[in-house]
């Protein structure tokens, strides 16, 4: 799924790490959501949009 | 009904003990002591185990640096496909192998019985597990 994660993080100033630490999950996994390789699960996904202030659906932009 | 060869060498070994196609199966024969047998036992258990008393005692929060929430890891989806391809990669081999050391006519009867029997083992847990989920589910 096509996602904003990247530009968000980085309009942020977060590293890969710090926003793994803040969401409680490993760096690799931020990666992955970055690389479009890995859909999160929806409570991660509720998670991501709280940490920056967002609706879901401003971050993940469904393949339909 | 027709009777699968025997080798003369394994039907003179125990099908458990001293059993040449049997990993470590020698280390259980009569004749080894009880500290190789304890070790050999020790090697086999312990990676089930540590997990289980990893899985009970420790807790998560205590360890530094531990992801609050490892299921929505990357890493558990991995893991979640690596043990669904290796269910499925055993099932295959077992299968064919069983197939094959059976049709083939071999003198290892005993190694199609026990692919054959891995096989069904896997059959009972998979049926087993989908109905679990599927109660859950409901």
């Amino acid at each position: 799924m096509k996602n904003r994660l990247a530009e968000l993080r980085k309009g942020q100033g977060l590293s890969q790490q710090t926003l793994a630490n803040k969401l409680g999950v490993s760096r690799q996994t931020i990666i992955s959501i970055e690389k479009e390789h890995f859909d999160p699960s929806l409570p991660l996904a509720f998670r991501l949009a709280i940490t920056f202030g967002l609706a879901i659906e401003d971050i993940f932009i469904p393949s339909i | 009904m027709r009777k699968d060869p025997v080798c003369s060498a394994c039907a003179e070994v125990n099908p458990v003990t001293n059993n040449p196609w049997v990993p470590g199966s020698s280390l259980l024969g009569e004749s080894s002591n009880w500290l190789a047998k304890a070790g050999f036992i020790s090697l086999v258990v312990s990676p089930i185990a540590v997990a289980l008393i990893w899985a009970i005692v420790v807790d998560r929060v205590t360890i530094p640096r531990a992801n609050r929430s490892p299921e929505d890891n990357v890493e558990s989806r991995w893991f979640d496909t690596a043990a669904k391809n290796a269910l499925l990669g055993t099932w295959v081999v077992a299968g064919v192998g069983a197939a094959l050391t059976k049709s083939l006519k071999t003198d290892l009867p005993a190694v199609s019985i026990t692919l054959l029997a891995i096989c069904g083992i896997m059959a009972v847990i998979f049926v087993a597990s989908f109905l679990w989920e599927k109660r859950r589910g409901q």
